[in-house]
């Protein structure tokens, strides 16, 4: 349906009248926002292509292109504004290097074909490995900016089709950490606030995560509320100084990397020392457990977590730990040693700044929001921070109610939606199941139609093992979609050589520009990309949001859906995705819908999210959103007089976790004497495939240069500007020294951007990872800095 | 209170102003940029506009000049939205051409 600007607006309001249930979510386009961009003919609804975050923005179409784009003013999460990132949008798509025919590597060189010579050769290979080496030895690589419906479709192809559960999503290098930490403290995925916390609340705890640059719509909302209200604190707790301890930060703590298990215990120590815990609701509401220590970094290919039969990642359920349940007492016993002194040791952050701020947080006159990213997520103890952080608002019973909740931040635009909902993951199922579980095999083998034998009931290698596994050769054939891997990974080298080794492996990437991943392929699929499709995704506060096609991919560029389809039919596989006259997309979310219905993930239907602006927040039960979980009068799954109940465990109660600090996998020595820290920049959108071939993005950071403190700098004699050469155990990369700007670094620390393919400085990074949630940990390894 | 404060923005205005017109470039996130003093071409009608002097060095003060239009500088409609004006508008290096620089050559990669 295509719609002018005025019948759109018309059609809106008409919708608006008719479902009534979604007051909130229906607006019309105000006139003056449509005149403003004249340039374009038409204006439809999509959420932006990029991060977590999730704002809605107007596209403006003229003649079959994207012209302009509108922050939209009725969107619920950006209310009008956009970053940057945002408002390059229409120029993302018409990059001159985009592929537009499947091209197959012959020699150094690659050849176009045409889809159907490339689907044929996609289909024989998997065919073939299938029959030789069994359905474990291929395996899909996806991504957390894959959209619901391919998220589904591929999951159901690999699950119910071919049998095999490996299956990944590069949400496991984003968000594993969360995710485990959401099942162990509260037994379900996924935050029990949303963004309303941020005008509600009136102080705000920000941990190793630069929002200002990675989330910055939201940054600026928290920053609007510090504008209101004088009264509101913002604390900033930082490995580095960078935009996010700028103006208007309360309260500064560069903290040496990987601490935050002390600081976060020592806060907890503070808090119960004090008489600042809320006794009422940990009696409720709240369960003490320990349990395993001591499990290792998983830098050992087939790494398995504590050792024991019952922890083993194949055969066993994820998350799992040896628990055992402890009193309040015993846990107060475990947080005596863990004072802010001794903390401070450890942390350089003064133990008056800790007791400080673990006061504000404990004040029982103050609310309190908590806010991290990667920081927290790629952390060799990752799932411990987050349990750590989760302690803090259960002791403090500051959780699950208007302005007072942890709030865990999604890096990409579905992580949440596709790989954590969807289950795009080598564990799950859809609906926030498991393969390991007998039940949730059986109802996934209802819905798909499949004999409940065809799930295999074992988990399958995880994103870091799945990798190691086509180096080792036991991995045969890898489509990877959507994302990087060959420039993300960590410890990148062996991963890259790995992949061309040659014997039977077969890489296909599906891309929409030149990548290192498509460098290293075997087969490129061209891909359509954001309103070339149609797409639905979820953010961080649990909003889904829906987008049509509103214009042609170019060349033969085809969209990720179309790509699954195509290889299911070619593998005799095409009954998955036969829904008869139904339209495709939605049939698959009509599906999708029945896994989380009446288990506190219910989503609207397909029609709903297709009429609504701005999404809506699961669960939605009877029409309405759920701004707050867990909480009576919010969540419709907490019966009357229940008050706060965690029902995603079977007693109700959230688990506070004694989680101890334990060091880091590799730490600096005379050798590797500084801590490399790695991560992203605002213009850029993680490798800057995308937003590089924006002129302005790239000409706003055109390169990843190294950020070193300037006293360093002087020991090494290195001035801003120098070529320097990262070098750690695993490999070096050359770049530019910058002192100062919108980072700086502490003594001991340096730090590079990810995105330039021209500094690849995974190939120095460490691929360890949290034993727990598989997620690696990109923010602390040792490295070399040396004058070239 | 507030009168102050206009003053030394004025009076910062003034500095930075003539510093923005005399010597045309200033330190950016890049160590050498070519920066001009012009007003750069939005990418769209809509679109925020660049920034064509460094920001990075100055974080904090943009409304010293952009608040009144000191030096010639564009008055912000949105003087509100300050502590965070670079989410929205970005220096740029000039001398910086398109990406890639080079054609994809597959012959060069992989190592």
């Amino acid at each position: 349906m295509k719609l002018s600007r005025r019948d759109l607006l018309k059609t809106l309001t008409g919708a608006g009248a008719a479902l009534l249930s979604f007051p909130e979510a229906m607006f019309p386009i105000p006139e003056d926002v449509a005149e403003a961009a004249e340039t374009a003919e038409e204006w439809r609804k999509s959420p932006c292509r990029f991060c977590g975050v999730g704002c809605g923005v107007l596209v403006g179409l003229r003649q079959g292109k994207v012209v302009a784009v509108k922050g939209d003013p009725e969107a619920p999460v950006n209310r009008g504004l956009l970053c940057i990132k945002g408002y390059s949008l229409p120029k993302i798509l018409y990059g001159s290097d985009r592929y537009r025919a499947p091209q197959l590597r012959q020699g150094n060189k690659f050849v176009e074909i045409s889809w159907d010579q490339a689907l044929d050769i996609m289909a024989s290979k998997f065919k073939e490995a299938i029959e030789k080496h069994g359905p474990e030895s291929i395996a899909m690589y996806f991504s957390g900016q894959t959209t619901i419906f391919e998220g589904y479709a591929v999951n159901k192809l690999m699950k119910a089709g071919i049998g095999s559960n490996n299956i990944e999503s590069n949400a496991r290098l984003c968000m594993a950490s969360a995710v485990a930490g959401f099942y162990s403290t509260f037994g379900m995925d996924e935050p029990m606030g949303c963004y309303d916390d941020f005008e509600l609340t009136d102080t705000f705890f920000v941990w190793g995560s630069n929002f200002a640059e990675m989330h910055p719509i939201l940054y600026s909302r928290m920053v609007e509320r510090k504008h209101q209200d004088p009264n509101v604190k913002i604390v900033s707790l930082q490995t580095y100084l960078n935009r996010s301890t700028d103006e208007p930060a309360d309260i500064v703590a560069i903290f040496k990397p990987h601490t935050d298990l002390a600081i976060a215990n020592a806060m907890a120590h503070v808090i119960v020392k004090e008489g600042l815990a809320n006794d009422a609701f940990v009696q409720k509401c709240v369960v003490f457990k320990k349990g395993l220590t001591g499990i290792g970094y998983g830098v050992e290919d087939n790494f398995e977590y504590g050792g024991a039969a019952e922890t083993n990642w194949k055969t066993y359920r994820p998350f799992a730990d040896k628990a055992q349940t402890i009193d309040f007492e015993e846990y107060k016993k475990f947080l005596e040693p863990y004072t802010p002194e001794y903390a401070a040791k450890l942390c350089g952050v003064p133990a008056d700044t800790i007791r400080q701020i673990a006061r504000l947080l404990g004040d029982p006159k103050r609310k309190a929001v908590s806010c991290w990213t990667m920081g927290f997520n790629q952390h060799v103890r990752g799932t411990w921070i987050n349990n750590l952080v989760y302690n803090l608002h259960l002791l403090t019973g500051k959780i699950a109610e208007p302005g007072n909740g942890p709030l865990s931040l999604t890096g990409q635009p579905s992580a949440c939606g596709t790989s954590r909902e969807v289950g795009v993951l080598a564990h799950a199922l859809p609906g926030g199941k498991f393969v390991a579980n007998p039940e949730h095999r059986q109802k996934a083998a209802h819905i798909w139609n499949v004999p409940v034998e065809k799930i295999s009931p074992r988990p399958g290698y995880h994103a870091v093992e799945m990798f190691r596994a086509l180096d080792r050769g036991d991995i045969k054939v890898i489509w990877i979609n959507t994302t990087n891997p060959f420039q993300t990974l960590p410890n990148v080298g062996r991963y890259r050589r790995g992949a061309r080794k040659g014997s039977e492996r077969f890489v296909i990437v599906s891309e929409v520009y030149p990548s290192e991943t498509a460098r290293h392929a075997d087969l490129i699929l061209p891909s359509a990309m954001w309103v070339e499709k149609e797409g639905m995704v979820g953010n961080t506060e649990r909003r889904t949001q829906h987008w049509f096609k509103m214009v042609n991919a170019p060349g033969q560029a085809k969209d990720d859906l179309w790509q699954i389809v195509e290889l299911a039919k070619r593998l005799d596989l095409g009954r998955l995705f036969d829904y008869g006259e139904a339209p495709l997309h939605k049939a698959l979310f009509e599906e999708y819908r029945q896994f989380g219905e009446g288990s506190g993930k219910d989503l609207a239907p397909y029609d709903v999210y297709a009429k609504v602006r701005g999404g809506l927040r699961w669960p939605v039960v009877e029409g309405r959103e759920t701004r707050w979980r867990y909480r009576e009068g919010f969540d419709p799954y907490v019966k009357k007089g229940d008050g706060v109940r965690f029902y995603g465990q079977p007693d109700g109660r959230a688990v506070i976790w004694a989680r101890p600090y334990e060091p880091p996998a590799e730490q600096p020595d005379e050798q590797y004497p500084f801590w490399l820290t790695t991560g992203r920049v605002l213009e850029h959108w993680h490798t800057g495939t995308i937003t590089r071939r924006v002129l302005e993005l790239h000409r706003a950071v055109p390169f990843a240069p190294v950020w070193i403190n300037p006293e360093d700098a002087g020991l090494l004699g290195i001035k801003a500007g120098n070529r320097v050469r990262i070098q750690s155990r695993r490999g070096e990369v050359i770049t530019k020294v910058q002192l100062d700007g919108r980072n700086k670094v502490p003594k001991g620390v340096v730090f590079v951007p990810f995105f330039d393919e021209n500094v690849l400085i995974n190939l120095v990074t460490l691929d360890a990872y949290d034993p727990i949630s598989k997620q690696p940990d990109y923010k602390k390894c040792a490295v070399r800095i040396e004058k070239v | 209170m507030i009168k102050p404060i206009i003053a030394i923005g004025c009076v910062l205005g003034v500095l930075f102003g003539s510093l923005v017109l005399l010597s045309g470039s200033a330190r950016a996130e890049q160590v050498d940029p070519q920066q001009g003093s012009k007003r750069l071409p939005r990418v769209y009608e809509g679109a925020p506009p660049l920034i064509p002097h460094d920001a990075e060095t100055r974080k904090g003060m943009c409304l010293a000049c952009h608040e009144f239009g000191i030096a010639g500088a564009p008055i912000t409609p949105h003087p509100t939205r300050n502590d965070f004006c670079i989410q929205c508008h970005v220096g740029q290096d000039l001398s910086v051409q398109t990406f890639p620089p080079i054609p994809f050559q597959e012959e060069n990669r992989p190592k």
